[in-house]
């Protein structure tokens, strides 16, 4: 235990990173590597302002501590100031991902593992260019905190990432596949659902017809409405943007209606996957946290110190990339919940519309925009040909209220690779998901 | 051959939130990666933190049996030491011109929150072999990221500053500030005549750092695969790499120690397309010339990577450019993306009415559209000659884009 100086709250996270990445490219092996990173940071708060350290010196922690308190001014009252009244204390043992950690499974064996995937590209001569990548991570964290928390957890993910492309010139279509899990024995067996992928692409980059621009009825994949819920809505319910702006507050009351009575959207830190945060880098336990049930606004996702500002509970999304940063509020998975009807009546009901397939990437301000990768046109209730375009975008409270639909099967998707941003953190391991969700009216460009 | 390369971050980092310094961070970073060249083969290994060389040397040696082909050579005998800290900024110098903004501006416009960051960096980096080449580059710059939020806004932020620099005038940011909120708060419509179209020019030119791959063109993979050495663009357009490292805040030199001659930086010249980019290996896999753009972590194998790009401002201001009309200068368009045949189209979240000097007022959001050939084809305008402090003090392109009302 740590020296945590009196008069001041304070906390310090232990992080133990093992992470290894093996990149083909074209056929030949590009990169392997494996390490193991260590460090920690160190946060202290006199009640008015927070001071952060980060080191990879772990036995200077105690020195760390005592030079933040030199900076702050001492607080007698600390442990009663709000902030440090909604930390949680809690003294718990919950690793998981020991026995069977990714550092046990041999980096030869990992790359033959690849190799087996790569074998799918290398096979088709049609594919011009193309890259596979896996990567692991195996993550155990310590806090410790002045209030007497004491907790020790893992977490782990491990995934391939294939991206290909098809054609030259103007002619050309880049694709991707990807899959992760939380262990490395349920990505060994995966090739058939990468070669469907490879065909798909292959179909759509053959076939695909440019689609005129204007508002269709659009169905998003899992995938799609997962990044929808991600950027459209996510992170408007981050509550560090609403802290201190009362008309803000009253335009985001709980219990309005903010969109349409088919959707719901959770966030939830037990969910394995790329998403899986059982406590977050303030030690609050991870919390099932609804943000819109039948489209009436719950909940929003909060740290301490921003639950303090608005007076609701802490929710556990206080999270730091790495150990050199500090705890903001960021989303764990985040998904929109299944409804009743099934993907086929979903469609079935379109006469003339879109299904976004995959995504190349997504944003959302009060204008949201996906940009598909693959999309198809609906034609009288039926899936009837691959189509290209540039991006949907909408105005996302618009958007959220125009959802007539929802499928009756969550889909949650892991990813290795890549992440959310927010501010200079950036990749930080997100899971998102949904099942298929349909739009009355999007704009096509 | 061994070769080490080192990083170091000192950073003392500033949280702002609600207009006020909410959170003081310090840290001091040093990453180390080796490398062993040996038979055309390359071993990495690297660690966070202080590290035992040898311990690395060996990891390297180790990871050699993998067998990862590096079929060129180190860089040898090249010695280089560029130290830019001329910045004699304090934390503390900091803190004050930081506090002194956010007073200033929660004074004059007290709708507006001011959010996010304000940093002070020293950076340096070092590679070093045994074949004699010692690279060291140094520099101390301070990068200010102020997030503008009217209060009862629905959006995370409404108008932005940024700036990297190697001192703070903080006057001079106060001001700036206040003329983007001022113009923030100023609504006007979509002009009904098509105007000029005004963007960062790092906007649009990642369609280049994509498309203008060695590895891609050696792959027969690019869009401007079959146009190598054609005059595809505006005789006015060029595209280099940008290698100052007074301008870019980066090493004059790639991960594997290359400092490419300034004709080879040329990617684009008075509108033919010169060249791919491309680092040791893919020049030498694919007979085209190493422009130096060889990146990668600390403890990576050196891959090639997409450079920053600069496009060669002409001789107009942006004054001069617009031609006595008005333009609209795109601030924020999230999410927007190309075709593979090279349309460009995007959400505009955030555009002001300018007259090239000063920002006239808000327009609402509105989607724009065109196409690469003609974006910088036979609409291309002109970079200006002037840098804008306003917006992130950067030259500012100029072009004819489709716009159409959200």
């Amino acid at each position: 235990m740590y020296n945590f100086p009196d008069n001041f709250y304070s906390d310090v996270r232990i992080e133990r990173i093992y992470h290894s990445t093996i990149r083909i490219e074209m056929g030949r092996l590009e990169e392997i590597k494996e390490s193991v990173d260590l460090g920690a940071f160190i946060r202290l708060f006199d009640g008015s302002r927070w001071y952060y350290s980060s080191t990879t010196a772990l036995d200077s922690i105690d020195k760390e501590l005592q030079n933040l308190a030199s900076l702050a001014k001492a607080n007698k009252e600390i442990n009663n100031h709000p902030v440090v009244k909604r930390m949680q204390r809690n003294i718990c043992k919950q690793t998981i991902y020991q026995e069977n950690s990714v550092e046990k499974v041999n980096l030869q064996d990992k790359l033959k593992l690849l190799e087996s995937y790569s074998k799918q590209a290398i096979n088709d001569s049609e594919i011009n260019h193309w890259n596979i990548v896996y990567s692991d991570k195996n993550l155990k964290k310590n806090f410790y905190s002045s209030i007497g928390s004491d907790i020790e957890f893992d977490t782990q993910i491990a995934g391939v990432r294939l991206a290909f492309r098809f054609g030259s010139g103007a002619n050309s279509f880049t694709e991707m596949w990807c899959k992760a899990d939380v262990c490395y024995e349920k990505i060994t067996d995966l090739h058939t659902e990468c070669q469907k992928r490879i065909d798909q692409a292959k179909d759509f980059y053959k076939n695909a017809e440019t689609i005129p621009g204007g508002n269709y009825t659009v169905v998003l994949s899992p995938m799609a409405a997962g990044i929808f819920a991600h950027e459209s809505f996510g992170h408007k319910s981050e509550a560090d943007f609403m802290v201190g702006d009362e008309e803000m507050l009253k335009e985001w009351q709980l219990g309005k209606r903010v969109g349409s009575e088919k959707l719901s959207i959770v966030d939830d830190g037990n969910a394995f996957g790329s998403g899986y945060v059982p406590f977050d880098d303030e030690g609050t336990k991870a919390a099932k946290t609804v943000l819109i049930e039948n489209g009436i606004l719950r909940g929003r996702l909060h740290s301490s110190v921003t639950a303090s500002s608005l007076n609701e509970d802490v929710t556990g999304n206080a999270r730091g990339m790495n150990f050199e940063y500090e705890p903001i509020v960021r989303m764990t998975c985040t998904y929109i919940e299944a409804g009743s009807i099934t993907k086929e009546q979903l469609i079935s009901e379109i006469k003339y519309g879109i299904l976004v397939d995959t995504v190349k990437h997504g944003s959302g301000m009060s204008t949201f925009t996906l940009a598909p990768s693959m999309a198809y046109l609906i034609e009288n209730g039926q899936i009837s040909k691959p189509v290209r375009f540039s991006v949907i975008t909408g105005n996302v409270m618009k958007t959220l209220d125009q959802i007539d639909g929802v499928s009756d099967k969550l889909e949650l998707l892991s990813f290795v690779g890549g992440g959310c941003g927010k501010m200079e953190q950036f990749p930080l391991s997100v899971g998102f998901g949904g099942p298929f969700v349909r739009v009355k009216e999007i704009n096509v460009q | 051959m061994r070769e080490k390369i080192t990083e170091i971050l000192q950073q003392t980092s500033l949280s702002l939130g609600q207009s006020e310094i909410k959170a003081v961070r310090r840290k001091i970073s040093k990453r180390t990666g080796c490398r062993v060249y040996n038979d055309y083969n390359i071993g990495i290994s690297g660690a966070i933190g202080e590290a035992d060389e040898e311990e690395l040397y060996a990891k390297a040696e180790k990871n050699l049996s993998y067998k990862i082909n590096y079929p060129v050579e180190a860089t040898k005998n090249k010695k280089v030491s560029i130290n830019l800290e001329e910045c004699k900024l304090s934390d503390n110098d900091l803190f004050e011109a930081v506090e002194k903004i956010l007073r200033k501006t929660a004074e004059r416009h007290s709708n507006f929150t001011v959010n996010h960051k304000a940093n002070l960096n020293t950076v340096e980096l070092s590679i070093e072999n045994e074949g004699q080449t010692k690279l060291f580059h140094r520099d101390k710059f301070a990068e200010l990221g102020l997030l503008l939020k009217k209060r009862g806004s629905s959006d995370i932020l409404d108008t932005a500053f940024s700036y990297v620099g190697r001192n703070v005038n903080s006057d001079k940011i106060i001001e700036s500030v206040s003329e983007l909120i001022t113009a923030f708060d100023r609504e006007e419509q979509l002009p009904g005549e098509a105007l000029p179209i005004i963007l960062h020019d790092k906007e649009l030119t990642k369609i280049f750092q994509k498309d203008l791959n060695g590895k891609l063109f050696g792959n027969k993979a690019s869009l401007f695969q079959e146009q190598l050495g054609m005059n595809v663009f505006n005789e006015k357009f060029s595209l280099k790499i940008a290698t100052d490292p007074r301008e870019s805040f980066m090493p004059l030199f790639d991960s594997e120690g290359t400092i490419p001659e300034e004709g080879l930086t040329w990617l684009i010249r008075d509108g033919k397309i010169i060249r791919p980019y491309a680092d040791k290996r893919t020049a030498k896999m694919y007979d085209y010339e190493n422009t130096g753009c060889a990146g990668g972590s600390y403890d990576s194998v050196p891959t090639l990577t997409a450079p920053h790009l600069e496009i060669i401002p002409g001789k107009q201001s942006l004054k001069s450019l617009l031609n006595g009309k008005n333009g609209i200068l795109i601030m924020i368009a999230g999410g927007g993306d190309f075709t593979p045949d090279g349309i460009y189209a995007s959400p505009v979240q955030l555009a002001y009415l300018t007259d090239g000097e000063r920002l006239l007022g808000r327009l609402p959001h509105f989607t724009v559209k065109g196409s690469i050939y003609d974006i910088f084809g036979k609409d291309f305008i002109g970079l200006s000659s002037d840098k804008h402090f306003t917006v992130g003090n950067e030259r500012l392109f100029v072009t004819n884009m489709e716009i159409k009302a959200l």
